[in-house]
């Protein structure tokens, strides 16, 4: 690759965004309907203007960082959508950026860097308009951000940053044994106690006067995420479809919780044993870096960690009781920086997911609730492969391997 | 009844008294014979028609709109007799007479088609008719009347597994993943033939489920017969190795390659893929299980006889109506359910019962578990992934557990007998639980006596013989209080409820049944069970664990033919054993280790001590 081109990359990549989000991106959200949230996001920040306090005040679903998100959206000028679609576009220029440098520092090869970047660059492409309406790409940008300040051993920073994407978005809770385990890898306990003491003060900042002034609306939220049914596009979901598509075993949907669920005490067992599942799987993903990170050469961390939060990110869809489409973009910045032969086919695996999710939503969406069975069948493929791309992306000695032929080249 | 028969005196009286006149006039002459078939169709319409009158004032006084009937009696038998499955039937079993009702839930006639002397009669048929516009709603023929379950209701063992979108890929995971497919030169063997053997069932299986009994059940005997005809092989074959002969055929190079005495395999997946296989498929078992299965009378005799216990009360004796014959398994099988049934108590009917759902898949998970046990420590992780694979492929096991009745007990207990082969009380222990979940394996109680490994030490053969009695006492003693739970009642019930049930049993479901004629065949094939049973004590001289688990499935097998209601069910049983026989690569058997030759000694002392030896 030409050195000018390889030293800009990050910028070329960015360029590259830009211009797919603002020419195909738009031709596509004019010319395809779209489910939109930012209805929602605007109600919040409509609250917050009339003097309403979230949680207080008025219910909300998100933490309150998304809330901060929302109010900052509202009071910069313009349209609330233009300005709510401009900054995602900051943000998927941000992945983009984070991606490529930590491609970078990982030691992998120009065009590895910028087929991990492009792919992030182009996501919105992939998976379609929705990323213009939802916030998930703040959370990769913040996902993203997090592995290149571990890959570049900034661990406060690291967390620093997790903290944020917790407030954010609760999902990011997942990602602290991981971050535990490899910075205590690097640099013993107590260095581990400072750093994570700062993500604990962030969070407290922010969250322990809410509690105190709205104890009952930051119940609620908890409350609500733990009170929704097994959502319809989630891989238990599409393991009830699959039962349903063989032998006809009987099923039924419902609106409720601002999206499509499946009701009755069979989903709900599913959900319950979805949640078990995901806590085992997260378990097992820190074991196994445990023991992965006891016998590789300290350069090998790096690999090591990236591929665990890429495997925690899957795992959080595979085994979540939701599985909002849009969630797939916290997927991407990890699952394109694995190293090693499984690293190239996570990448394939990881375009295919999204180009299928785009298959059904948003224009086949209303047959899948009407569980038809194209669609049921197109949901249970794209279900199945995360659960490949999680099998892939896990933690194992050959992406140590890889990471030291890396550092050694 | 006296009008009745004055009546047909009557005409009867004025048939013959007209009969002469009648023939001279040229004109046909009716004998009393069909004068009295023609009065009976009468009296039959008018009984019918005061049913239905008696009908509409029981609704009239209950409050509800009397149905008025489209179609008249003698309307919904012609139509009746025109079905071409009753025309079949009734051809080779005449009709003495037809009788025809009304049903007021569903407004279908029922017209039924009667043989046999008025004292002994036989409903030979129904024929179920709508009302509203006179198709045909079901036609029931033969043992089909009695028996609901040879009627081929859809999914009525079972529900979603039987649909062939599951069935299939089942059976093809199961060809799948236990065949050498990547060395095609090495299907052309027994084994693949054993495997199609075991799918083979299948076939009858489809009769059943298209309500063809008379198909389905010889079609079930065939995999049966060549089954047990392919273990007694096995262990005669290794037998003969084991004495040396046949050894000549053997290739020299073969001999030398011959290292190890572990298995082998002859799958051809990685562990990963082996792993992910037998995920997706107890997903899709249990899954089924519990979202589109049903729970058959089994399973609820299980829950009930819990729900008994827990009240104190032995379940010999003592179960409902409407479950009246359901007290007919050992004491293991109530007491398994007691746990599932405390968490989801009984209410008395016949519901969704999740108690059964629960104590099903713990069976089924058993069975599984133990062959995976078995597999790993027979031939490594492999073996044991793979022997898994083929329990939970096979689709009668899903079968079973679909019904969430209670035969993977059974086959639990023969995949944990071959986990503690090595041990004579395990092998008891398990063995006697066998026995006290379903009687069947009391079959294998000589059998197992025997210590399965040749090299073993012989001057142990009395302590292994006491442990492996002692297994089975404390197998007897830890379920058979609950036949004292009442006093000495429940002793006296069990015997007839159990054993004195099954011997008298009557069931369409095997030639026996079909062809009661056949009994000498039937007592003379038990009579060699038996034999067999007792004969496995002296024969193979020295038993290896291959041949141990070979007899074993032979006996289940032999067992299963004299049966006089045998089913789908039961396949399971032996299933654990034939696995183990027949999915490893066993190596060949080596001799058995020839005593020193002692050279002649004149000194009598010395020669009876060698014989003793």
């Amino acid at each position: 690759m030409n050195p000018r081109l390889e030293k800009w990359l990050p910028l070329w990549l960015s360029v590259l965004a830009l211009l797919v989000w603002i020419g195909p991106l738009q031709w596509m959200a004019a010319h395809v309907s779209q489910i939109s949230d930012v209805p929602v996001y605007q109600a919040v920040y409509d609250h917050m203007s009339a003097g309403e306090m979230p949680y207080r005040d008025f219910p909300l679903e998100y933490p309150p960082g998304a809330a901060v998100l929302f109010w900052i959206t509202g009071v910069l000028p313009g349209a609330f959508g233009t300005t709510f679609a401009t900054l995602m576009l900051f943000s998927l220029i941000a992945t983009v950026i984070a991606v490529t440098l930590t491609a970078k520092a990982l030691g992998m090869s120009p065009w590895r860097q910028m087929a991990a970047g492009a792919v992030v660059a182009l996501s919105p492409l992939l998976l379609g308009d929705l990323l213009t309406t939802r916030f998930d790409l703040l959370l990769a940008a913040l996902i993203a951000w997090m592995m290149w300040a571990v890959v570049t051993d900034r661990m406060t920073m690291a967390w620093v940053i997790l903290a944020v994407a917790i407030l954010v978005k609760l999902v990011p809770l997942a990602f602290i044994p991981v971050l535990l385990i490899v910075h205590w890898r690097r640099h013993g306990w107590p260095s581990v106690a400072r750093a994570a003491g700062w993500c604990a003060a962030i969070v407290a900042v922010v969250v322990v006067p809410l509690i105190i002034t709205a104890p009952h609306g930051m119940w609620g939220t908890i409350s609500y995420h733990l009170d929704r049914p097994l959502q319809l596009e989630s891989t238990g979901a599409a393991y009830l479809m699959s039962l349903r598509i063989l032998a006809g075993a009987p099923l039924a949907v419902e609106s409720s919780f601002g999206s499509q669920g499946l009701p009755g005490d069979g989903p709900q067992f599913v959900a319950l044993i979805s949640t078990v599942v995901l806590v085992v799987l997260i378990a097992a993903i820190a074991y196994t870096l445990w023991r992965l990170l006891l016998t590789s050469p300290a350069m090998a961390d790096s690999a090591l960690f990236v591929a665990a939060i890429a495997t925690t990110c899957i795992a959080l869809l595979v085994a979540g009781k939701v599985l909002s489409p849009q969630f797939l973009v916290w997927i991407i910045p990890g699952a394109v920086l694995v190293t090693g032969r499984m690293g190239r086919w996570a990448v394939g695996i990881s375009v295919a997911a999204l180009l299928v999710t785009q298959a059904y939503f948003p224009a086949g969406y209303w047959q899948l609730v009407a569980l038809q069975t194209p669609q049921m069948g197109i949901l249970i493929l794209r279900d199945g492969l995360l659960i490949v791309l999680m099998a892939l992306c896990w933690p194992r000695r050959a992406v140590a391997t890889a990471a030291e032929e890396l550092s050694s080249a | 009844m006296r009008l009745r028969g004055l009546v047909i005196t009557l005409v009867a009286a004025l048939a013959l008294v007209a009969a002469p006149s009648l023939n001279a006039a040229g004109l046909t002459i009716t004998t009393p014979a069909e004068a009295l078939a023609a009065v009976s169709g009468e009296l039959n319409g008018i009984a019918a028609g005061a049913a239905a009158l008696q009908a509409q004032a029981s609704a009239r006084a209950a409050g509800k709109t009397p149905y008025s009937a489209t179609l008249s009696s003698e309307e919904a038998t012609t139509l009746a007799k025109a079905d071409q499955r009753l025309k079949d039937w009734i051809a080779d079993h005449p009709i003495h007479r037809t009788a025809s009702e009304l049903q007021d839930k569903d407004h279908r006639w029922k017209v039924s088609f009667i043989s046999g002397p008025k004292t002994a009669e036989v409903v030979e048929a129904e024929v179920y008719v709508r009302d509203e516009d006179g198709s045909i709603a079901e036609v029931r023929v033969g043992p089909q009347v009695a028996w609901m379950m040879a009627r081929g209701y859809d999914g009525a063992f079972g529900r979603g597994v039987n649909n062939l979108r599951v069935w299939i890929p089942l059976c093809l995971v199961f060809l799948l993943v236990l065949l050498p497919i990547t060395r095609p030169r090495s299907m052309r063997s027994w084994r693949t033939l054993d495997l199609l053997a075991l799918l083979s069932f299948s076939i009858s299986w489809w009769y059943f489920n298209n309500g063809d009994i008379f198909t389905s059940v010889p079609l079930q005997y065939l995999p049966l017969i060549y089954l047990l005809a392919r273990m007694v092989f096995i262990t005669v074959q290794r037998a003969r190795a084991a004495k040396g002969r046949g050894r000549e055929a053997e290739p020299a190079d073969a001999r030398s390659t011959r290292t190890s005495r572990r298995p082998g395999l002859p799958g051809w997946m990685p562990t990963w893929l082996l792993v992910t296989v037998l995920v997706v498929l107890l997903a899709l078992r249990w899954g089924l299980n519990a979202f589109d299965s049903n729970v058959i009378d089994v399973g609820y005799a299980g829950v009930i006889g819990a729900d008994l216990i827990q009240h104190g009360t032995t379940p010999y004796g003592n179960f409902p109506k409407d479950c009246g014959q359901c007290d007919t398994y050992g004491p293991l099988n109530y007491l398994v359910y007691v746990p599932f049934e405390v968490a989801e108590p009984f209410h008395g009917k016949w519901d969704d019962l999740p108690a059964a759902h629960g104590a099903a898949t713990l069976f089924d998970a058993l069975a599984l578990l133990g062959l995976m046990v078995a597999g790993w420590r027979l031939g490594g992780r492999r073996l044991g992934l793979t022997l898994a694979i083929a329990w939970a492929a096979f689709p009668f096991t899903a079968f079973t557990l679909s019904s969430n009745s209670n035969d993977a007990l059974i086959a639990a207990a023969m995949a944990w007998g071959l986990v503690l082969a090595a041990r004579p009380m395990g092998r008891g222990l398990t063995l006697g639980l066998g026995i006290a979940a379903k009687i069947v394996p009391v079959v294998l109680v000589p059998l197992w006596a025997r210590h399965p490994f040749p090299r073993a030490d012989p001057q142990g053969g009395r302590r292994r013989l006491m442990a492996y009695i002692g297994g089975l006492v404390i197998a007897a003693l830890l379920t058979g209080w609950v036949l004292f739970l009442d006093g000495l009642s429940g002793v006296t019930a069990f015997w007839s409820r159990t054993v004195g049930y099954q011997a008298g049993r009557d069931s369409p479901f095997s030639i026996w049944g079909q062809h009661p004629d056949l009994g000498y065949v039937h007592i003379a094939l038990m009579g060699l069970v038996i034999v067999a049973g007792l004969a496995v004590l002296r024969w193979p001289r020295r038993i290896d664990l291959v041949q141990w688990a070979a007899i074993g499935a032979a006996l289940l097998i032999g067992f299963e033919l004299t049966l006089t209601h045998w089913f789908y069910l039961y396949i399971p049983w032996f299933l654990p054993l034939i696995l183990v026989v027949v999915v490893p690569e066993w190596p060949r058997r080596e001799r058995d280790p020839i005593p020193p030759r002692t050279p002649p000694n004149p000194d009598p002392d010395t020669q009876r001590e060698a014989a003793t030896a």
